[in-house]
């Protein structure tokens, strides 16, 4: 039965794992190595980790970590934060990783995609989109952690990223981070639209159903999500939790 | 080796003495505690008024009280009563980054199907991990106390801040029985020591820490109460087992407190090799006291390993990975003496000196009477040195 793969967000903040509201106020929510162990024996289907300081840090998510990150997690998984160099990509994978994830730098060097992509297959290489719209205006590309507004057009942006070689994106709307209620389901339509290659709907899931509207009404090729994997109650208990297969299947194939 | 004629304590236990019919001091204890909180009629008398006390307290409060929850059966079960006697409880878990999935799933499908809201305290890694090194470095037998002081400290915190006046813990005599002060005594004054001269300098910033003035406040002035329901109630763990299995599709992990994986290493790895320390020992004798198991089966327990050799090495090797140890590092942790909790400075000694004076505050903190103050009557608890 058709099923779009749902994947864990994980940010990584210093040596603790955090998240965000908006991609602000970040709580801290404990170690990532524990939280990476238990979304294994939970069977995730796949994993993303983004370092949010490694650009504003001028370094590259670190190696030791991913290593760790490996050696409990038996899905494949992504890491993404301050990418800038081919061999460092190539460090990332030889530690474990599956796919980079690339922003900020990808706006900077939009050229670096396209070398990326040829040196380690398209689907390798996962750009991430954070968008958010500007006061008053419309809706442009965000980078590092959305601190800087670039003035790029998502849609535009995306197919320029689809033509260099991207093999995915990931597509998060900052003003949905964290607030669980649901992710933009317009932008995510426009950009499912837009291009061929997997989009993954990012920010805003709150509860099952939103996962579904992602994928039946905006066409998300996955989707991704934080507060709802680690959130639990309306206390916003941190518990580490994953759907069934079973639960998975129903949500994407309502009878 | 000598054994206890009616438990299953023997002379490995520090303080342990023998009467003539080989009965030691801790059985006596025990059967003690037992007279002291029948179970039965009078045992669910003293828990209705308990219950009343706590609905009154609770009136036009979201939450009658708190219970930690670690995912293990006596936790979840205790929600379980909770909730059968009408009251609200708030759950509340200490993360200390050692929650296993199995601990993690248990409370989620508990707290859930009760309609129970849950609030987590996360601990800093960067901390706990510091204070766990510091631990194992000073070579102490029980290096899980900054977890336990941690979910103690927590539960009072909490309770503080939601303005709840009872707090509910799963511990029951009858199936844990009392540890020798020697493997297990904390406080956090011996914490903080301990900390300082092993810690590598990170500030505990996150940790919680119940300080002796604070429990003293909280009880006196806030006027916060323990509280062991299963000091009362009919409680079994096997048949609770079975009951949360049915009822919540809660799920066995095989060893007690090993829903977390440092407590198994401490249980299982840490305590028997490094010290030659069984706790089974303490709980398995208590459990023959009050009938849950033979002490035959006992005897057989004792003779099974914690684990498979192999299972028990690949949590060690996880535990020294996730400490951040060297092989250098853990080598010589492993290799320095051992040493136990009166080769550092507590509160032991004051406590001890002034338990007469702390009576009628200990009968403001807690239900029931503590333990190492029942302890006292049967057991050497002079402070050492």
């Amino acid at each position: 039965m058709f099923r779009p793969r749902v994947i864990p967000l994980l940010l990584l903040k210093a040596k603790g794992l955090v998240k965000s509201v908006k991609f602000k106020d970040y709580t801290y929510i404990g170690d990532p190595i524990n939280a990476v162990k238990i979304f294994n024996d939970l069977r995730a289907d796949e994993l993303m980790l983004l370092d949010i300081l490694a650009t504003k840090e001028g370094r590259c998510i670190d190696l030791d970590f991913v290593r760790q990150v490996g050696d409990e997690a038996n899905m494949p998984f992504a890491v993404g934060g301050g990418i800038q160099r081919i061999s460092e990509i190539k460090s990332l994978i030889n530690a474990g990783a599956e796919k980079v994830v690339i922003n900020s730098f990808a706006v900077r060097e939009p050229s670096f995609i396209k070398a990326a992509s040829d040196e380690f297959g398209s689907s390798t290489i996962v750009v991430s989109i954070d968008i958010k719209k500007k006061f008053l205006g419309k809706q442009q590309v965000y980078t590092e952690g959305g601190s800087r507004s670039t003035g790029l057009d998502p849609i535009a942006w995306a197919k320029q990223m689809e033509a260099n070689g991207a093999g995915e994106l990931i597509v998060t709307s900052i003003e949905h981070d964290g607030m669980m209620q649901g992710y933009d389901l317009a932008l995510l339509n426009a950009m499912s639209a837009a291009v061929r290659i997997p989009v993954v709907a990012a920010g805003g899931a709150g509860k099952l159903d939103h996962f579904q509207s992602a994928v039946q009404t905006a066409h998300a090729s996955a989707v991704a999500a934080g507060s709802l994997f680690v959130y639990h109650g309306p206390r916003k208990a941190v518990l580490v939790n994953y759907p069934k297969q079973e639960e998975l299947v129903t949500i994407f194939n309502p009878s | 080796m000598m054994i206890c004629t009616k438990g299953v304590w023997d002379d490995t236990i520090p303080g342990i003495t023998f009467d003539e019919n080989g009965v030691s001091n801790f059985c006596r204890l025990q059967e003690q505690m037992m007279a002291e909180y029948p179970r039965g009629e009078k045992g669910r008398e003293d828990w209705k008024k308990l219950v009343a006390d706590m609905k009154a307290a609770g009136k036009n409060r979201r939450y009658d009280c708190i219970i930690g929850v670690s995912g293990g059966v006596d936790s979840s079960y205790l929600l379980h009563l909770a909730h059968q006697y009408g009251l609200r409880p708030l759950a509340v878990n200490l993360d200390n980054g050692f929650n296993s999935e199995i601990a993690v799933q248990n409370i989620y499908k508990v707290t859930s199907k009760l309609g129970v809201d849950l609030e987590t305290y996360v601990i800093d890694y960067e901390e706990i991990k510091d204070l766990l090194r510091a631990y194992m470095k000073a070579g102490m037998p029980w290096i899980d106390t900054p977890t336990d002081l941690a979910i103690k400290a927590t539960m009072y915190k909490i309770a503080r801040s939601e303005g709840i006046r009872f707090i509910l813990r799963g511990n029951d005599f009858r199936s844990e029985g009392k540890q020798p002060k020697e493997w297990t005594y904390s406080d956090s004054k011996q914490l903080r020591f301990i900390h300082k001269h092993f810690g590598s300098g990170v500030r505990l910033k996150t940790y919680p820490l119940l300080t002796l003035p604070m429990l003293v406040y909280s009880g006196m002035v806030k006027g916060i109460k323990d509280i062991r329901p299963y000091y009362y109630l009919d409680y079994k763990k096997q048949d609770a087992k079975r009951l949360m299995m049915e009822l919540y599709n809660w799920k066995d992990y095989g060893g007690h407190h090993h829903e977390n994986l440092f407590t198994k290493f401490s249980m299982a790895f840490w305590l028997p090799r490094k010290f030659a320390i069984d706790k089974r020992k303490i709980n398995l004798s208590a459990q023959v006291l009050s009938q849950a198991i033979t002490r035959e089966e006992a005897l057989a327990q004792l003779r099974q390993p914690f684990a498979t050799d192999a299972e028990l090495e690949t949590t060690r090797a996880y535990i020294q990975k996730k400490l951040d140890l060297s092989d250098q590092e853990y080598n010589q942790i492993w290799a320095a003496p051992a040493k136990n909790t009166f080769d550092y400075p507590s509160n032991y000694a004051l406590i001890f000196n002034s338990i007469n004076q702390l009576k009628p505050i200990l009968k403001r903190l807690y239900a029931f009477t503590p333990m190492s103050v029942s302890a006292s009557a049967v057991l050497d608890v002079r402070p050492k040195n």
